[in-house]
């Protein structure tokens, strides 16, 4: 079995390692994809159950005919630095080249959910999924557009930029950042529970925020700014949270 | 005059009763009649013992008695008489009593019926409402260990939303603020604990956390939480941070804030 597997792998590779024609890999019963990447990812949803990477962008250097790119990242088995590799009901896609590369642009089915993971200095871009998207970055900017969520967006010191279409209400959406601005437009009509809390920061909107009367023995406590309310009479959960930087909601 | 005659009539004789006629025939059959001269001697014995034995008369004493049987007979029917208007009254008053126990007896079944239907109900509520529970913290528990970053985090949220949360529960958050790989699942555990932090399970759990956090957001968030329950063990781990020139400047600034406030 690991032999026809590593039979296939080198098939594909030695098929695409010239041609840089696009690579595809069917998504049949794959309902999440995980990819690591040091370098930007742009996310872009198309109709086909399948993972595509569009060749054109790659030119292989004239020199290069009759060789292979090897990465310290590990095997490359889609001519495109990239491994992707199905275990599972989940699709593996690391990218193997550095942090200085181009950004990887990738096309998945618009439902899969999506986890982009151990990203650094890359910038994470996704556009028009209508899945769960889990993203982390340290100093790259996350930037989802015309997703429903659920999101679940860490960065450090990146901004997190994002705009919902429609505000998915099966599960909650959380948006962290420590010192990178978060600046989200949703619905107007979106019912949720919003939670709000820039320690350091502002929060601006144009959303009616209506405060809870506040308890007469409440104590003020140090440092817990955390704005709670309901919008549209409540819904899933939307929690917002920044260190330092401010935090914008935006009516759409 | 046969035998026969004269014996019924040898009575109505002897006290003189018969008219003329009679007497006159009776007596001439009585001449010739052996058996009815012996009637008649017979007869005249008896009536004669009969007038002899002297009439018994009651003596004073029991007149005394019989008068006062009487007097109180008379006010026992006297008596009973009032005691039967009384019983009258009683009667109109105790059919009254009668409708009001009737109503009584069918109200209260009704509410009894309506009671123990409510009991039952409430009891059924109450198991249901345990079940829930139960339920509850057993989606709870394997909800958040899911593939989802999002689905963990709603059980967190799940798991905040207990009075009492179970041993387990408070593990599982421990542990996902410990290790989550989603600094946003940590953070969300982080905050729920916060509602538990009476428990010296999770106090020690958060000061704990702080000593050996690296990532800055979380940091902050633990400081917050430390200081807001007033942890002066959290102390020590606090100075470290300011110390420690790799920590971020707006972590310091929250330390610089927050500890005042507990030393």
């Amino acid at each position: 079995m690991k032999n026809i597997a590593i039979a296939i792998v080198l098939f594909i590779t030695i098929g695409h390692v010239h041609a840089q024609e696009d690579y595809s890999q069917s998504l049949q019963g794959v309902d999440n994809v995980v990819i690591s990447s040091e370098s930007g990812v742009k996310l872009k949803a198309h109709d086909k159950n399948e993972l595509l990477i569009i060749g054109n962008g790659r030119k292989m250097p004239e020199k290069a005919r009759g060789l292979k790119a090897v990465y310290a990242g590990g095997s490359d088995n889609t001519g495109f630095g990239v491994y992707a590799q199905k275990e599972g009901g989940t699709l593996i896609v690391r990218n193997l080249k550095s942090t200085y590369t181009k950004t990887l642009e990738v096309f998945l089915p618009k439902s899969i959910n999506i986890k982009v993971e151990r990203s650094n200095l890359g910038k994470i871009f996704a556009e028009g999924f209508s899945s769960e998207i889990e993203a982390t970055t340290n100093v790259g900017h996350i930037t989802l557009r015309d997703v429903t969520g659920p999101i679940v967006a860490k960065t450090a010191t990146g901004e997190i930029n994002i705009v919902f279409n429609k505000v998915n209400q099966s599960s909650p959406i959380s948006l962290v950042s420590a010192t990178g601005a978060i600046d989200i437009s949703i619905p107007a009509n979106t019912p949720a529970n919003l939670e709000m809390k820039a320690t350091m920061g502002e929060i601006f909107t144009d959303f009616d925020i209506k405060f809870p009367v506040p308890e007469s023995n409440l104590k003020v406590v140090s440092g817990k700014k955390t704005i709670k309310t309901e919008l549209n009479n409540g819904g899933v959960e939307i929690n917002l949270k920044s260190a330092t930087g401010n935090i914008y909601l935006r009516k759409q | 005059m046969s035998c026969k005659k004269t014996q019924e009539l040898i009575i109505d004789y002897l006290d003189g009763n018969l008219d003329q006629k009679e007497q006159q025939i009776v007596s001439a059959h009585l001449t010739t009649c052996i058996s009815c001269q012996k009637s008649l001697q017979e007869l005249q014995l008896i009536f004669d013992g009969i007038d002899q034995d002297p009439e018994e008369l009651p003596d004073a004493s029991m007149k005394v008695n019989f008068e006062e049987m009487l007097q109180k007979e008379k006010e026992t029917l006297s008596d009973s008489k009032i005691v039967s208007l009384q019983k009258n009254t009683k009667n109109s008053w105790r059919t009254i009593l009668q409708i009001a126990a009737t109503i009584a007896l069918i109200l209260s079944a009704y509410y009894l019926g309506k009671q123990q239907n409510n009991q039952s109900i409430s009891q059924e509520i109450a198991v249901l409402e345990k079940e829930k529970v139960q339920l509850k913290q057993e989606v709870t528990i394997s909800l958040i260990e899911n593939k989802s970053a999002s689905k963990r985090l709603q059980a967190v949220n799940y798991a905040e939303e207990f009075e009492k949360p179970g041993n387990e529960i408070l593990k599982a958050l421990i542990n996902k603020m410990f290790y989550d790989d989603q600094i946003n699942v940590r953070l969300a555990a982080a905050e729920a604990l916060t509602k538990f932090s009476d428990l010296e399970m999770v106090r020690k759990a958060l000061v704990h956390a702080l000593e050996i956090e690296q990532d800055p957001g979380m940091q902050i968030e633990l400081i917050q939480i430390l200081v807001s329950i007033e942890e002066k063990r959290a102390v020590p781990s606090m100075e470290k941070l300011l110390q420690n020139e790799e920590t971020p400047n707006y972590v310091k600034d929250q330390v610089t804030i927050g500890l005042p406030s507990l030393i």
